[in-house]
Parts: C-alpha cells; structure tokens; sequence
C-alpha cells in the first residue's frame, strides 16, 4: 500500500476513536449534569497528551474498619520499610472533597512519604455521605466515628497512643476531637487547619448571616450538595477556573505537568456532599459566630475548648492560603494547653503543603522529624 | 506516572495541534495573547470586586434563599399530600434510618465494651497462669 495512504488511514482511524472517545466521556458528563469543567476538558486533553488516567491515591492500603460511610484506611510502603516508630499516624481529612490529596502522585504523596519514613499510618475516609449522615451531628461524627477510628488504631497498630495529624476542616475537627477525648493522642499536627474563623479571608465574607441563612439550605436540601459546593468553590476563582487550562494546552507535549495537573482537576473535581447537621453547626460555630475558636461551641453538651489540648503541637501553615489564611492558623498556638508548641510556615499555597513539588525535599522531611522526635521508637515498645 | 517514557516524542495529532494552536492564541507572550491576558485580568478583577461587593452578596443570597424556601415548601406539600393518603414519606424513611443508625452505634459500643471485658478477662487469666506456674509444686 502507498506509504502516504497507510499514513492518512491510520492518521483517520485515529481521529474517529478520539472523537468517540470523548464525545462518550461528554455524554456521560452532561447525564451526570456535571459543570465541573474537567469533566469536559480532561478527556480533551488526555488525549491530545497521551496519557492515562492520572495514578492518584496509589499508595498500597486496605480498609480495616468500616462504620456508614467512613473507612479507616491503613496503609503500606510501596518498597517494603522497616517499622521505625511505634506511634502510628491517623490522618483527618475535611468533609468537603476527598481525602486521597493526601496521597497525591506517587513521589509526591504525603502518605507515602510518611510510610516510607517507617511510621505506621492510617486515614480515615469520610467516603460518600448520603441519607444515612443527614441527621448526623458533631457528637456522632467525634464521638462515634472519629473515637472509633482513634480505638482501632492503637488497637492493630498495638500502640497506646498516635499522632493525630488534621488536614484543613478535618483539622479544626481533630482539635475539637482532641479537646474533648484527650486520651490516646500523644501529638497533634494541624495543618493549614482553621481556627480563628473571623480571620477566616473570603469564605467569612460569603457565610456571613448577613448574606447566607445555612437553616434554610440545611432545611431545604440535607445535605449540601455537590453542585452548591462547586459553585462556591467557583466563585473564589471564576476566571482563571476555565484560562488554567489554556496553561496545560501550551504545554500540552509535557507528560509529567498534565498528569500532574490533570490529578489535582481530577481531585478538585471529586466533590462529595457535606453531611447537612455537621455543615449547620459548622458554619454558625465556627464561620458566623467564631464560637469554636472561642470555647464557646458546645458537642455533645460539652464545651470544646481547646486548652484542654495538652500534648505536644506542630501547627503547619501555608504562607499563601486563601481557604485558611496564616491568620486563622496561627491563632491556635495561644489557645491550646500544649507546653511543647511548634509552627513551620512555608511558602505554598493551601493545597501545596501536601501536593508541592517542595513536599518531598523542603517540608515534609521537617514534619517526619518533628514526628519522630516526639514518637515512641518501635525498639522501647 | 504516564503511560510512555517522557523522553518519546510520538507525532502531534491534529487535536494536540489545535490545543496548542488555542494554547498559542492565549498565551501572554503572543500578541493575541496580550489581548486576552488584558480581556483575563480586567474580568478577574470585576469578579473580585463583586465577590466582595456587599449589594451582590445581598442579592445572591437572596436569591439562593428564595430557591431554598421554594424547595421547602414544595417537599412540604408532597410530604402533606403523601400523608393524608396514608403513604409514608421520605421524612418518615428518614426518621426509621436515624433510628436504625443509633440501633447500629449502641451494638457498636456494646461490641467495644464486650472486647475491652474481654481483654481484661485475658489479662487476669495471663496472672493467674504466672501465679500457678510460680507456686512451688504441693
């Protein structure tokens, strides 16, 4: 066959199962009423830059406890690692989107990093609240879920106590947590984790009672859905929502920058809805009326108050944070009981304590050590 | 991370090709671009301004409320409608999985209390052992 004509056949088979390909995936994007734009753009451009699906939240694990909707997740070095610390870590991820950010790209997970280091790790997934969290409460989520998922820990790791690290939201929830069930926790690292609420940057703006009534959304919907999440989030950036992507298309012969980007879309679009009586007090407690912040919020007819904490804190702060801005971090440090207290602050923005390319060499080796200076060493145990 | 080595270079397709002819048009650099990245801030800016601007805020919130209220009352009339027929409702399937989910935390905390009986219960066991081992034989 002429060598041209094998060309241009093979160039038009091409061309028909990439126009299939994407206008299946479109199909299934405008059925599923997503306006995420990833949904549209992603399969555009994983085909354009011939890469798969980017592998996020590959760090080997298996579930180990279960309860509604939430997992305990323990995880596995990839290369088998020696044990070196017999605290274990629990990470705490937000409610809102899910928690494998914390297990980002291989080479840049955060959770690998810390198998890698020999510590014995845990997350737990909130998963895909739906009927069965509605009614549920702070009290339900801290004292049930969370005191679960603090219980099975030390019970398989056979440790009698954990770090207990606290992303963003999953932050503020691990300090009520802490300041209400102390016992087993021998430290605490909040990571760009809000407390002070009135220094909380825009989101105290757009919650403000002024301007939202979170009874009526409560009331009306149960839980927040996905798509109000999504519109909120986008109203932070409109703009540069849809122009990012131009970037990827520029440098669209850069394997690596697209699947990196295409992970962190692909996460970002990953939305889950809020469980709606957590999302109620949550916004009055903490956004509206700063009453977390100032021992004033009340779970289970308890006050949180965060002097209570006693155990030695590392307080992660992101320089360029928009969604918890340095502010509403650092204000922890006065609040809490701790003697023992540290703050590593870092030029990144909220999501790139734990995505950076600067995750592996700058911080996180920073937060290991802190973490295995204050852990138990496996060979005393 | 990707599915080929980074180093392969395979020949642009002719989506690749428009993708970086609209990565072209856009870019800061190119004179088209120019005008766009203008066109991009100036827009940004409006939309900072209204994100902060308490007269939009007001009118958004209104707005967001009202769809609120509208679905409330609708879920409302359904609910009211259901029960005058005798059916249950989805507030009443609601109410029975509340329940059912405080039936699951209390065997929860029994299960939890029925092992910490049992670790204690193993733990007197182990001394009682070491006790009888240690007694010098009658």
């Amino acid at each position: 066959m002429d060598p041209a004509m094998s060309t241009f056949r093979s160039r038009a088979r091409e061309a028909l199962s990439a126009s299939l390909e994407i206008s299946a995936a479109w199909n299934r994007a405008l059925r599923a009423g997503a306006i995420a734009p990833n949904a549209y753009l992603a399969p555009l451009v994983r085909r354009a830059a011939r890469v798969g699906a980017p592998p996020v939240n590959s760090t080997p694990h298996r579930v180990v406890y279960t309860r509604g909707s939430m997992r305990l997740l323990r995880f596995e070095a990839r290369v088998p690692t020696l044990r070196r610390h017999a605290t274990p870590i629990l990470f705490v991820y937000s409610l809102i989107n899910r928690y494998y950010i914390l297990d980002f790209l291989p080479g840049r997970s955060l959770i690998e990093f810390m198998c890698d280091q020999g510590y014995d790790v845990y997350a737990i997934d909130w998963g895909t609240p739906g009927a069965l969290e509605e009614q549920m409460n702070w009290d339900e989520f801290l004292g049930g879920l969370m005191r679960s998922a603090v219980q099975w820990t030390l019970k398989i790791s056979g440790a009698e106590s954990l770090t207990m690290y606290g992303y963003c939201m999953g932050g503020t929830m691990a300090l009520a947590y802490a300041a209400l069930y102390p016992k087993g926790l021998r430290n605490f690292v909040a990571q760009a984790t809000p407390v002070d609420f009135h220094e909380g940057g825009i989101f105290t703006t757009w919650t403000s009672p002024r301007y939202f009534d979170v009874d009526a959304m409560v009331d009306a919907h149960g839980n927040v859905p996905i798509d109000l999440m999504e519109a909120g989030f986008s109203m932070m950036a409109p703009v540069q929502r849809l122009t990012k992507w131009l970037e990827v298309f520029r440098r669209i012969d850069d394997p690596e920058f697209v699947t990196t980007f295409l992970a962190m879309e692909c996460w970002a679009a990953d939305n889950v809805p809020f469980p709606g009586e957590v999302y109620r007090q949550y916004i009055k407690d903490c956004y509206q009326e700063n009453n977390f912040y100032e021992g004033r919020m009340v779970v289970g007819g308890r006050k949180v108050d965060l002097a209570q904490i006693r155990c030695p804190l590392l307080t992660l702060i992101a320089e360029n944070d928009t969604i918890a801005p340095p502010a509403s971090s650092t204000a922890l440090d006065a609040k809490v009981g701790s003697t023992d207290k540290t703050t590593l602050r870092f030029p990144v923005g909220h999501i790139g304590l734990s995505t950076s390319s600067k995750g592996p060499k700058q911080i996180w080796p920073k937060v290991a050590g802190w973490i295995a200076a204050h852990s138990e060493p496996l060979e005393s145990t | 991370m990707t599915d080929r080595p980074i180093t392969e270079r395979p020949p642009r397709n002719l989506l690749t090709q428009l993708l970086l002819g609209l990565g072209y048009l856009t870019d800061p650099k190119s004179r088209p671009g120019k005008v766009f990245h203008r066109l991009e801030t100036g827009t940004s800016a409006v939309f900072e301004r209204l994100a902060h601007n308490h007269t939009f805020l007001g009118l958004a919130g209104k707005g967001l409320n009202l769809g609120f209220m509208v679905r409330r009352s609708m879920t409302a009339s359904a609910e009211a409608w259901l029960h005058a027929w005798r059916s249950p409702t989805l507030g009443d399937v609601q109410a029975m999985r509340t329940q059912l989910r405080q039936l699951g935390d209390r065997l929860e905390v029994t299960q939890t209390q029925l092992e910490l009986a049992l670790d204690a219960l193993a733990r007197v066991e182990a001394g009682l052992r070491t006790t009888a081992a240690n007694q010098p034989p009658a």
